[in-house]
């Protein structure tokens, strides 16, 4: 073989090479920018999509649950059935006229945490009671205004099934004596999600922080924390979907997720 | 704990109740309570220009019917017209509105038997609108504008509708919810007349009756059924429904004793049709 043949032919050795070479960069950038594009979808955009607020009072629903009898003792259902509610300052007046807890001792045991809790009844009673004034509570459950929602139904309805843990498919979860707690029902839909944990609203010391949708301004616990939309349980999201599947499940034993006159108004 | 439920089994699946209306067409005064009511009641809003109907929204709307004769023969009937909430054939649901909506905007309740308008699913094809014998239907051509304090008198129990989207009566259905709500909350079942449409409380004659038509103890029953013609509720009086022969099987029926009112309100699409043929298009 003649030199400039030869010449030739490694330089075209050289070409496939360079080609493969390209070839091979450009799959490992495209990899590089799935990736980056999966981490920004599903870990940056929800933080800068979802605003974060404190409630104005850091309510410890915990310590009241200790002296009342069940949730609708103070989210109460109005004479007509329909349900009233967070509670309005009337209902916290009946005991919060004054503050009921003393300072704590820097001595304490739990003293950082009863702190805590002294001033936020400080802040409640010097704020709202003194000055006549509703607390502006950030809903986490507010629907959009097209949603009607029956609190007496799903508490009275026998068709609805504490399932256990609230997980979908489970099976109905079996009391003794037949005697179900009130907050069983609540829990299967109200759970607060406290740093990444989901905590019965009863169990509480604190609450949440709300997340708002900056686009739609709905709730995160209406649009779910799971940016796939797979949910385990029947309280991590409730959004239409995951209301008919409830009641394709339960209110209609999986012969049909129901009409829409039944959720609309 | 209880099952709600309302006649005819509301939680089940069959046989259901089926919410039907009668109105009393030799009752009805054209006073047109029933439409004024039904925009309060609904959150339907006024237009400035009230006169252009193809702009107006009204749910239920009052027709004038006239027998055609010159005084001293001349009659007038007034025709409230609701929303019929067809049940298509062997009420199987395929009402002509149902039928043809691309968006699932609109749908059939077999409890009910009451067609759904969901507005935040209607993408204002108006498909529904063409396929309505009945014209029940209206399309949001305009934001809807209250003067500022009437905002204050909406119910939060209807949402609104934004421009855009069709809209049409609903059985106020918003008023079975919130009768259900209190049957739940009581743990016991909805009885008879504890759910009215806002009309037929209005109407100061007495011309509407609404109730469940699989209730074979309630007056609307009784007028629908073959076995309970010529009994005291009909005296000689006649239900019909609105164009029958189109099979729509509507929920509204309507009772007159004038024979002219019955063919109107029967009017054969077909005899129609011959009518404009024989009168050389001019009818």
């Amino acid at each position: 073989m003649s030199g400039p043949e030869k010449t030739q032919q490694n330089g075209a050795t050289h070409k496939k090479e360079d080609s493969a070479g390209v070839f091979a960069m450009s799959l490992f950038a495209a990899g590089i920018g799935l990736y980056v594009s999966l981490f920004v979808g599903w870990l940056v955009l929800p933080e800068l999509l979802y605003s974060k607020q404190h409630q104005p009072i850091d309510f410890n629903h915990a310590i009241h649950m200790e002296q009342v009898d069940g949730c609708t003792d103070c989210h109460v259902f109005r004479d007509d059935g329909t349900y009233a509610g967070a509670p309005t300052l009337s209902q916290c007046i009946d005991c919060h006229e004054d503050v009921q807890s003393v300072e704590p001792d820097p001595e304490d045991e739990n003293y950082e945490d009863l702190m805590k809790q002294y001033k936020a009844e400080v802040k409640f009673v010097e704020e709202y009671v003194a000055n006549d004034k509703e607390v502006p509570w950030l809903i986490y459950a507010r629907q959009p205004d097209c949603v009607f929602f029956s609190h007496a139904a799903h508490l009275n309805s026998e068709k609805f099934k504490v399932l256990e843990d609230g997980k979908i498919g489970a099976p109905p979860v079996e009391f003794e004596d037949d005697e179900e707690p009130e907050d069983a029902r609540c829990n299967m839909c109200h759970m607060a999600f406290i740093k990444g944990e989901a905590v019965p609203f009863g169990e509480a010391e604190s609450l949440p922080v709300y997340e708002e949708n900056r686009i739609t301004t709905y709730s995160r616990d209406i649009w779910g924390r799971n940016f796939s939309g797979f949910n385990k349980h029947y309280y991590d999201s409730a959004k239409m979907d995951d209301c008919a599947q409830c009641h394709n499940d339960q209110r209609n034993e999986g012969k049909s997720k129901d009409a829409c006159f039944v959720c609309h108004k | 704990m209880t099952e709600t439920q309302g006649h005819g089994n509301q939680e089940g699946h069959a046989p259901g109740s089926k919410f039907g209306m009668v109105i009393d067409l030799d009752k009805c005064t054209g006073c047109g309570a029933c439409m004024v009511a039904c925009m309060a009641e609904n959150n339907v809003p006024t237009k400035p220009d009230e006169t252009n109907k193809l702009d107006t929204i009204t749910w239920m709307r009052v027709f004038k019917l006239s027998n055609g004769k010159a005084f001293p023969d001349a009659e007038t009937c007034y025709l409230p017209r609701p929303c019929m909430h067809c049940g298509g054939k062997h009420d199987a649901g395929h009402s002509p509105c149902v039928s043809v909506c691309p968006a699932t905007a609109t749908d059939y309740s077999y409890k009910t038997g009451i067609v759904s308008q969901i507005y935040t699913r209607c993408f204002g094809c108006r498909y529904c609108m063409g396929a309505c014998p009945y014209h029940a239907r209206y399309f949001n051509w305009w934001d809807p504008k209250w003067p500022a304090d009437m905002k204050n008198y909406l119910s939060p129990d209807v949402s609104v509708r934004m421009r855009g989207v069709v809209e049409k009566c609903s059985f106020c259905f918003h008023r079975y919810q919130r009768a259900m709500d209190l049957a739940y909350y009581e743990e016991r079942e909805l009885e008879e007349n504890e759910y009215q449409t806002a009309c037929t409380q209005a109407c100061p004659a007495g011309a509407i009756t609404f109730g469940d038509l699989n209730n074979e103890d309630h007056m609307v029953y009784k007028v629908t059924h073959e076995e309970s013609e010529g009994d005291e509720i009909l005296r000689g009086r006649t239900p019909f429904r609105l164009l029958e022969e189109l099979e729509t099987n509507p929920k509204v029926y309507y009772l007159s004793g004038r024979d002219w009112v019955v063919k109107a309100g029967n009017a054969s699409v077909r005899e129609e049709a011959k009518a404009v043929k024989d009168t050389g298009g001019h009818h």
